[in-house]
């Protein structure tokens, strides 16, 4: 039977549905989505191995065990990708890097395991930016697999470093899948593919198997069409691994049992200064709709603490320990975007001293951004204060400083020092037909209320069941 | 005498360490006198990074290396000035996980 379009970019609990009503298998819908993944995948360079002999045992097992009433939840059945850093068994983990384009793990991330365990079906390894942006990037094309393209304009780059996830949950090519974030990989090309993505609180999935850039700071969240997607994927992440000493044994209840009334929302100070005119009039049209459900309250400051010093002190000093190897063999300039990384090796010499200085540092900050983030149940900004980034210039010279959005890039770099979740969802489009989107930063643990925020928002609009016209 | 916080006590011996490291090398001292006591870091780190990783690095690389040194000083400076606590966001486990 052949699958149709509106059928691929139907949400999670949809496609549940449909396998659960034989309406369709799970053999027919992974086979039209590895369909997509080859013929559209390499136009949007956006996958970096497609695993169809591995998912089609999958898909038809998770069909026997549907017949059988066997059911393992909500993603039984459902394809997915992974960025291409998390280790698979006997597949590539290329980390989007030349010089470990042939490495292959002989075991599965814990992420995998569970998301196996769970039932889904795991079709493809996709694209990601070398070793997920380590020691800096200033083009798209820093990726062995090309510049990674949202589906939504072929000229313009899907985001980073999560590229490919992004652009192919934006083209239906999976209905779901995982990315990273250090600093900004889930949100932003979450945002320049107007898709929805969630970035955890660090600890609350595990990180076993995936590739440590910054062991403080990485955290892997769900890339999907809808809020509440993701918290059906984030409740098959969530939980105590003993492979990774940072995850925490700490409950996700999805979707929250007792939901404010009425929700609490703080608009972060100086949101819209310096954004692109369209980021700007999408996110005050999104306010009016929430302002509907919650109530909104202006001009919230984020304390004034040297928040990129501590992210940056602390990336220089666990990158250059992660890939101290790759420092020092000089693999490094096999990288695709190597000119970006001339100084590479000065991450190499960051003092102990003023690493734990920032460590220190952080502690104070996560007091001082308690403080403020418990008296709501989110603080909200636009995404990105661009649209997505024209893939034949480098990003310095992408746009003018006068749409750099400097509170917007406060909020993503604190949120991340500290730990603290985000969800991203789409919110309009801007320049050249590209989506624009909205992030809602919660305090520690607060990712099931975030999401019902999102679901509210997405339940009164329809930008998320939008759909490029890539074909 | 009034007690010092941990946080007192590292600022007084880190301006001993500096008064110390103020009295040797005085030839040397003369010839850094114009360079700013981070610039005279950042050619200190950086003869470590060449010594390491030389063989790598031409003379542009070597300037962006040492664009990057400065600029984690200036961070590492601001740091010190920032409220911290005690004690830094690790957490050292005895047992087996």
């Amino acid at each position: 039977m052949a699958v149709s379009i509106d059928t691929l970019y139907l949400s999670i609990a949809e496609l549940g549905k449909q396998l659960r009503e034989r309406k369709i298998s799970s053999e027919e819908l992974t086979r039209a989505y590895l369909d997509r993944l080859e013929k559209l995948g390499p136009k949007l360079n956006a996958v970096v191995t497609v695993m169809r002999e591995q998912a089609l045992v999958e898909a038809k097992q998770a069909d026997e065990e549907l017949r059988a009433k066997r059911d393992r939840g909500p993603l039984h059945g459902i394809p997915y990708g992974v960025k291409d850093l998390l280790a698979t068994k006997g597949v590539p983990t290329t980390w989007g890097a030349e010089p470990y384009r042939k490495r292959v793990f002989d075991y599965d991330a814990t992420v995998i395991s569970k998301l196996r365990n769970a039932g889904a079906v795991l079709t493809a390894k996709l694209a990601m930016v070398e070793l997920a942006g380590g020691f800096g990037y200033n083009r798209a094309d820093a990726s062995f697999t090309g510049p990674c393209r949202t589906p939504w304009n072929l000229e313009f780059w899907a985001g980073g470093s999560s590229s490919g996830s992004g652009a192919a949950v934006a083209a239906a090519l999976v209905p779901f899948a995982i990315g990273s974030e250090t600093s900004g990989s889930i949100l932003t090309p979450a945002s320049y593919c107007g898709v929805s993505g969630l970035r955890p609180t660090y600890g609350r999935v595990s990180r076993h198997g995936a590739m440590a850039l910054s062991w403080t700071l990485d955290k892997l969240g769900p890339m999907c069409r809808t809020a509440e997607d993701y918290g059906l994927v984030l409740a098959v992440l969530a939980g105590r691994d003993p492979l990774d000493p940072s995850s925490e044994r700490r409950m996700f209840e999805f979707p929250e049992a007792n939901p404010p009334k009425k929700y609490r929302i703080g608009i972060l100070a100086n949101a819209t200064t310096n954004v692109q005119p369209e980021v700007k009039r999408n996110f005050e049209e999104s306010l009016k709709i929430l302002a509907n459900f919650a109530t909104l309250e202006e001009k919230v400051a984020l304390p004034n603490l040297p928040f990129s010093d501590v992210l940056g002190t602390v990336l220089r000093a666990e990158e250059a320990s992660a890939f101290r190897e790759l420092l020092e063999s000089g693999d490094l300039w096999k990288l695709r975007s190597a000119q970006d990384k001339a100084a590479a090796h000065a991450t190499t010499m960051v003092l102990a001293v003023d690493y734990l200085q920032a460590m220190k540092v952080r502690t104070a900050m996560k007091k001082a951004m308690h403080e403020v983030f418990s008296k709501y149940d989110a603080i909200i900004a636009p995404g990105r204060s661009t649209v997505a980034y024209p893939i034949d210039r480098e990003f310095s010279k992408a746009y003018s400083a006068k749409v750099s959005g400097p509170a917007i890039g406060t909020l993503i770099t604190s949120c991340n020092v500290v730990g603290l979740p985000a969800v991203c969802i789409p919110n309009g489009f801007g320049e050249n037909g590209l989506p624009t989107s909205i992030q809602l930063n919660g305090k520690v643990w607060s990712e099931a209320r975030l999401i019902g925020i999102a679901q509210a928002y997405q339940k009164v609009t329809d930008w998320h069941r939008r759909r490029p016209s890539v074909s | 005498m009034a007690k010092m916080t941990r946080r007192q006590a590292g600022m007084t011996f880190a301006g001993v360490a500096l008064t110390v490291g103020s009295t040797v090398g005085s030839t040397a001292a003369q010839d850094e006198k114009a360079k700013s006591p981070q610039q005279v870091s950042a050619d200190a780190l950086l003869e470590i990074v060449k010594l390491r990783f030389g063989t790598q690095l031409d003379a542009a690389k070597l300037q962006a290396v040492r664009q990057s040194l400065m600029a984690g000083l200036a961070s590492a400076g601001r740091l010190r000035q920032a409220p911290a606590a005690d004690e830094p966001a690790l957490i050292f486990r005895a047992e087996l996980p």
